[in-house]
């Protein structure tokens, strides 16, 4: 038989890397792009948004102490202000026993507020989205399943987040179990209706083929229809990265008492805007890192997709 | 059922034969084989309906009777939107017969079973394994040992000459390898019967005359187990087919033996024998006027 060509051109090459049998190494990317390389439009955009947030701070000025909209100048000097928020120890001491702020206190209530609520948006995620994407799944399998659950989950979806918030804090308190239950909360009613959509997409030949080969009703869903389902979860599970990001802020507002959302309920409660905008910039920043991160993840576990 | 055309030359398949020499004429409208072992495949009087949602009925299959017997190679051709998937899904399992009987190998079908592989018009490849995974699926499904599924996986990539890809994704491949992959996935598994729907749509003449071969080297392979391929191309079912069925309306409305010799070449499915079937065949399509 003669050689057909592979349908993949320039990244289909021969490699003997494996044993006897030669496989095709594949870098994924198709026609190359130029990585890393903003658009002149994206960064006219970016400068806009500074310049812009620039004027509105010198044009609105100060009022009785208040600043509406702070400075970068105003946002780069609040960064002693989180030398508040560390309880002390490392070299630090608190301010609360009436301590002088320190840089290096500032880095450690910073950094110790920061790595709380991370952990908290990954817990809380990581929960979200195994019951979300596992509900969905089970919905779709099973008919008593799609009986007992399908109202009750799409009920909860029309649901206005924020407007649980109290009804979360009445059941919880201050307890990390409520923010974690919110966050998780948030995420796996987005994932349920992302995932029930995915299943119902995936092409009914693909279950027929995998039946006709004596594959049973179990092993067809799971080695099958989920990992068919999946490319479909993807823009849905990035999604409720930056969503888990808000909901954990909006659940430290529960009385919680570190956290980047304790920050931010506490300065909004002495008006430091400054604080605020610079507590928004570190959740951007850490959104984004971990954005980027499950979006690599996601690309590479989906690798085989066309 | 719709009275088959006259079938004087119609033959019965004596299973295992390969050579024209086992083509036996009848003069019966039967072609129930001779053997004492329950054919490959048989439907009895297999109707199906389906019920729109508008409430209107729709027949896709209408009484329809067959039997193929082991090691029996047969193609069925006929219009577009006239019944040849559905009875097709039929015999697979997929769906279920109005009226009617169907069994393969004297069990009756109830449900979708390795038994019966079937090859889809559709690509079907699970894109997110591997060229040698995807031939093994079968296999990981009905438990077979590692060691005997690497084996079998190693033999069929060599048959569909892809050896050298069993580590590739099914997007690296053409459209070509892919139905080889696809092909060899389903024969790998060792089904007593194989269906197959359209497999070789959209391919040009070339690569459609590679994976004739591929698909007769699978068959002989397989010790001639029963096949059951549906296609729109009269001289490719000329050039496979021991049978050819022609269904029209839903209806089984011709069926004829091919008592061309194997390995067939271009010659003989030009020939006048091989002619005369395809008028034979053709004409139930309609004398259409073509310019």
């Amino acid at each position: 038989m003669s050689a057909e060509a592979p349908s993949t051109g320039p990244d289909t090459q021969q490699s003997g890397q494996e044993g006897s049998v030669s496989t095709i190494q594949d870098d994924g990317t198709g026609p190359k792009r130029k990585a890393g390389r903003l658009h002149p439009l994206a960064i006219l955009s970016f400068l806009t948004i500074i310049g812009g947030w620039q004027t509105a701070s010198i044009v609105l000025g100060e009022t009785v102490g208040f600043k509406r909209v702070p400075g970068f100048e105003d946002i780069f000097r609040a960064f002693i202000e989180y030398a508040g928020y560390w309880q002390g120890g490392l070299g630090a001491e608190s301010t609360r026993t009436g301590a002088e702020p320190t840089n290096w206190g500032a880095a450690l209530g910073l950094g110790h507020n920061t790595f709380v609520t991370m952990l908290r948006t990954i817990a809380g995620y990581t929960i979200g989205v195994v019951t979300g994407v596992g509900l969905g799944f089970l919905i779709a399998w099973s008919k008593v399943a799609r009986g007992l659950l399908t109202f009750p989950a799409h009920l909860a979806r029309m649901m206005p987040l924020l407007a649980m918030i109290p009804l979360f804090a009445l059941w919880f308190g201050d307890s990390q179990l409520g923010v974690l239950t919110f966050i998780a909360f948030a995420v796996g009613i987005l994932l349920f209706a992302i995932t029930i959509n995915a299943i119902g997409n995936v092409p009914l030949h693909y279950s027929q083929y995998a039946r006709s080969l004596g594959a049973s009703p179990i092993r067809t869903y799971a080695r099958v229809v989920f990992p068919a389902a999946f490319p479909q979860l993807r823009g849905g599970l990035l999604l409720a990265v930056a969503f888990s990001w808000s909901a954990a802020l909006a659940a430290e507002f529960l009385g919680q008492q570190v956290g980047l959302g304790h920050v931010l309920q506490s300065a909004l409660y002495y008006a430091s805007t400054d604080v605020v905008a610079l507590t928004g910039l570190v959740v951007i920043l850490f959104a984004a890192v971990t954005y980027l991160v499950a979006n690599k993840t996601l690309i590479w576990l989906t690798r085989w997709a066309e | 059922m719709q009275e088959i055309d006259s079938v004087g030359d119609m033959a019965q398949i004596d299973p295992g034969a390969t050579d024209a020499g086992r083509v036996h004429s009848t003069g019966s409208r039967t072609t129930t084989p001779r053997t004492s072992s329950p054919p490959a495949i048989e439907l009895r009087s297999v109707t199906k309906t389906f019920v729109l949602e508008s409430g209107e009925e729709l027949t896709a299959v209408r009484d329809a009777s067959l039997t193929v017997a082991r090691g029996e190679f047969v193609c069925v051709v006929g219009p577009s939107g006239h019944g040849k998937s559905t009875l097709l899904n039929l015999i697979a399992g997929f769906i279920e017969p109005t009226n009617g009987e169907i069994s393969v190998n004297g069990r009756p079908v109830e449900g979708p079973g390795p038994d019966r592989g079937v090859v889809f018009q559709r690509d079907t490849l699970f894109l997110w394994r591997r060229v040698a995974a995807n031939i093994s699926f079968g296999l990981e499904a009905r438990g077979v040992p590692k060691p005997e599924r690497k084996a079998t996986v190693e033999r069929y990539l060599k048959i569909v000459g892809l050896e050298d890809f069993a580590g590739a994704w099914p997007r690296q491949l053409s459209g070509g390898m892919r139905r080889r992959v696809a092909i060899a996935a389903v024969f790998a598994n060792e089904p007593d019967v194989f269906l197959m729907d359209e497999p070789f749509v959209g391919l040009d003449y070339l690569r459609r005359a590679q994976l004739h071969k591929v698909l007769l080297d699978l068959w002989a392979e397989g010790g001639h187990r029963a096949v059951f391929m549906i296609t729109h191309d009269v001289d490719e079912a000329l050039a496979l087919g021991d049978r050819i069925l022609v269904v029209k309306d839903g209806r089984i409305v011709e069926d004829v033996a091919v008592a061309l010799p194997r390995p067939r070449s271009t010659y003989m499915i030009t020939s006048e024998e091989a002619s005369a079937i395809r008028r034979r065949v053709v004409l139930h399509f309609g004398d259409l006027e073509i310019a």
